[in-house]
């Protein structure tokens, strides 16, 4: 397998795991602060419930390490990451939109008004927007996943 | 047996080897499930017609071996010598053979009629190996059918080989030589059985009663010291294996691992490599996965996003159900004029709650079971037990035991009944009984209100503080369990890590189904005649029938039975403080804890939304935060008590419901002590 192609994927990972760690302590200082979102990008990235952080924080470091492994030359563990904090980052958007989906059911059901703009925090916040690009990360790392399990375990 | 029309197939197996699946395959997926008489092993059983024979399928616990040490072993071990089946299948895995004819061999010897399932076969080859089938069949003595149970194949096979067995019994006694000395010393003993007990040899199959005896198995020790015959059988073993025992150091070490070097030898001669090794998916994934750094924050990332599905996604459904059962019918019915107005009141605020609370809770259990059952296919949970497993066995608690403690903390009712997958029956009574001092979403209103009130910019870390607590409490009252009442030896941690799999459909909804009926029916019952209770004690009073209106009338309601016993229990929290309404409160929570603010806001008449500002009146900083432990601590809900009987009986039910009490009244009042100490009151 070329090193270049993972090298190039898991600094692509390295930086979207930034992300997801920068909207994790966002979240934890604004919810200590209890500050005002100061603006319209972080009204929208940053999840209003704390608890979010269990979810991205592990995110961001699994996709962050695989560039240390790709540095450490341990390909396995680099994919692993690649696979492992894309999966759990696509996971968590189908979560979230089905979140937001059970939203408007829940309201169409309570005859209560559909609010656009819950609607727009919901889909924009960081585990729904960055979950598309961890999707596409992770449907990049199945290719490289399956010329690695034509390696014998030997070779490793 | 020709000619029999009712015949009893076991079925048996390691943990993982899809035992599940090939039974679902054999019985169609009709099953009951029940207990085993005297424990809270499951026990299922299925149906299924074989050549005209009607055929009833025992499915066994998942066991490693036939010992006395562990319960599910002593149940199947007792099945098999005591019902005697006409068949015993023994499912085994291709991938790890060699500790599943460990169990085949134990069985052989024991005298079953014994046909191996190979399953699994499909990944062995994926894995670049494959089990010469008919080579183990020469070499154990019996049928051996190869299977991809989730594929069906090799099922009609299968029932081929039960059907052969149950027509031609075969029994292979002596699959393991353990060399001259000891087999003519078994010889000896099963001699002594056959001339001296006939009671023992009809039971029994002496040869093995006699390895046994020999291995110093307490449980078939203990049996045979029964016998009039016991203490001249037991002077002769004991004569025997002191004998031994200057030769081969420890007799029953020396029979457990010969049985082991047998089931390793026979693996070595069917294994066949077909192709080199490649790297799997699982190797690749378990290269982070059980790694302990990454591993821990992948697991609560997975287990909160299986929170957040059970629990958010399912909301529409929950308030559907709510809106249906609890508003519309409920009101439907109390504004009826057909009922006179008590029996309106009694089906409206009793029967038609009673079914609303138990309806309500079924879209998250059946969410929850969903997303769980994925997981468990998918291969994932037995790789969260693992890494956690080292912590958790510091408070002699298996690694499962983070399964229902983080289920907890969404609804402790699925928490309670996820304790099945927890394979030692003391570690799955402990927990169950740990399981609900996680905080549920259902106290954190209580925490809100209260300590938004009362504790102001202090709230947040005293609401932080409850979710500590309560993993702090879980794990130091389980390990005082597991120390005290369901003492017992520390199985350690024995888990199959099994192949990540593409999870089935069909298996996945067969278990979510199986698992939401059992709460709906079991659990359902008590919470209804719970939430009846309740209403009979809120409408009537030492004065007799107050009606209906007491539900909403705080003087009406301080008259009622429910009033009173308020009354008495602020007697009891006077060290703490709190008043009749907030006592009485208390007997509400006992029903759900979502009903505590409402019921607070009835009692002291401010409704729920001016609550918050009254209530500082009533309490003091550190009187609010003993109410928050006392709500944390003591008993979550009456659905959580009906699941704890469904699994552990009514007599742990009693006592979770008892011991939670006190443990909640002492935290409580400790607080309160130490609040006086520091000067914080």
């Amino acid at each position: 397998m070329k090193s270049g192609k993972l090298f190039i994927l898991s600094t692509l990972a390295f930086i979207l795991g930034i992300f997801y760690v920068l909207a994790v302590i966002l979240a934890i200082y604004l919810w200590i602060t209890q500050s005002p979102f100061s603006s319209q990008f972080l009204y929208y990235f940053v999840p209003k419930d704390v608890s979010s952080v269990i979810i991205l924080a592990p995110i961001g470091l699994v996709l962050s390490s695989s560039l240390y492994y790709v540095l450490r030359r341990d390909v396995v563990k680099s994919i692993a990451c690649l696979l492992i904090g894309g999966g759990i980052g696509t996971i968590a958007m189908i979560i979230q939109t089905l979140v937001v989906f059970a939203n408007i059911v829940d309201a169409t059901i309570m005859g209560e008004k559909l609010s656009i703009e819950k609607i727009t925090v919901g889909l924009l916040r960081a585990d729904s927007s960055l979950g598309w690009a961890a999707f596409l990360l992770f449907l990049t790392s199945i290719l490289l996943y399956r010329k690695l399990r034509n390696t014998l375990k030997n070779n490793l | 047996m020709v000619g029999k029309r009712y015949v009893k197939v076991a079925l048996t197996g390691v943990p993982n080897v899809g035992k599940s699946v090939i039974f679902n395959k054999l019985t169609k997926g009709k099953a009951w499930i029940g207990n085993w008489p005297g424990v809270t092993v499951e026990k299922k059983v299925g149906k299924t017609e074989i050549n005209n024979h009607e055929v009833e399928i025992i499915d066994l616990p998942g066991i490693y071996g036939l010992t006395a040490y562990s319960v599910d072993e002593l149940i199947a071990r007792n099945f098999i010598v005591e019902e005697k089946p006409d068949v015993v299948v023994c499912i085994v895995s291709a991938i790890n053979l060699e500790r599943s004819l460990y169990l085949a061999i134990s069985l052989l010897e024991m005298g079953a009629n014994l046909i191996i399932d190979l399953n699994m076969i499909d990944i062995a080859e994926n894995e670049g190996f494959s089990v010469n089938h008919r080579k183990l069949s020469e070499m154990l003595g019996t049928s051996v059918v190869p299977t991809i149970a989730p594929e069906g194949y090799g099922i009609e096979e299968l029932k081929e080989a039960i059907k052969e067995a149950i027509l031609n019994r075969k029994i292979n006694l002596r699959i393991v030589n353990y060399g001259r000395d000891v087999e003519l010393a078994i010889e000896k003993i099963s001699s002594l059985i056959k001339k001296l007990s006939f009671e023992l040899s009809e039971k029994y199959q002496a040869r093995w009663l006699a390895i046994k005896l020999l291995e110093g198995d307490e449980d078939v020790t203990v049996k045979v010291k029964r016998t009039q015959v016991g203490s001249i059988i037991l002077g002769e073993v004991e004569k025997l294996r002191r004998r031994l025992g200057e030769k081969l150091g420890d007799v029953g070490a020396y029979i457990i691992e010969t049985r082991y070097k047998r089931a390793s030898e026979i693996t070595h001669r069917v294994l066949e490599r077909i192709k080199p090794v490649k790297i799997t998916i699982t190797d690749i994934l378990d290269s982070v996965l059980t790694q302990k750094i990454l591993g821990i924050p992948i697991a609560l990332s997975v287990l909160m996003l299986l929170f957040r599905f059970a629990f958010e996604v399912s909301t529409p459904l929950v308030d559907a159900i709510d809106l249906l059962v609890n508003v519309w019918l409920h009101d439907l019915i109390a504004e009826s004029t057909i009922f006179p107005r008590w029996l309106a009141s009694l089906l409206a605020d009793g029967v038609i709650s009673g079914i609303g609370s138990v309806l309500i809770f079924l879209p998250v259990i059946a969410f929850f079971f969903l997303g769980f059952a994925i997981l468990e296919d998918v291969g994932y949970m037995a790789r969260v037990a693992f890494i956690v497993d080292k912590f958790f066995s510091k408070f002699r608690l298996p690694g499962k035991a983070i399964i229902p403690l983080v289920i907890g903390f969404g609804c402790n009712v699925p928490a309670v009944m996820a304790v099945r997958g927890i394979e030692d029956e003391n570690d799955r009574k402990a927990l169950a009984l740990v399981a609900p001092f996680s905080s549920c979403n259902a106290r954190l209103p209580v925490y809100l209100v209260i300590g938004g009130a009362v504790l102001g910019a202090y709230a947040g870390i005293a609401i932080a503080s409850m979710y500590v607590l309560s993993i702090i409490l879980a794990l130091i009252v389980g390990l005082i369990l597991r120390s005290t009442l369901f003492k017992g030896p520390f199985t350690g941690f024995i888990i199959e890590m099994p192949p990540y799999l593409t999870p089935r459909l069909d298996n996945i909804a067969f278990k979510t189904w199986e698992r939401t009926k059992r709460f709906l029916f079991k659990a359902g019952t008590v919470i209804f005649l719970g939430v009846i209770l309740i209403w009979l004690l809120s409408v009537f009073g030492p004065s007799g029938y107050l009606g209906p209106e007491a539900l909403e009338n705080a003087a009406l309601l301080k008259r009622s039975w429910s009033g009173v016993i308020g009354h008495y229990l602020s007697i009891i929290f006077s060290p703490m403080g709190w008043d009749w309404r907030s006592s009485t409160a208390l007997l509400f929570g006992f029903v759900a804890k979502e009903t505590v603010v409402g019921v607070m806001g009835v009692l002291y008449g401010v409704g729920e939304e001016g609550l918050t500002n009254v209530i500082a009146q009533y309490f003091t900083p550190i009187s609010a935060y003993a109410y928050m432990i006392f709500v944390l601590t003591y008993v979550p809900c009456l659905a959580t008590i009906a699941m704890i009987r469904n699994e552990l009986g009514l007599k742990y039910a009693l006592f979770a419901l008892f011991y939670e009490i006190v443990l909640a009244y002492l935290l409580a009042l400790t607080v309160m002590g130490l609040g006086h100490i520091v000067g914080v009151v």
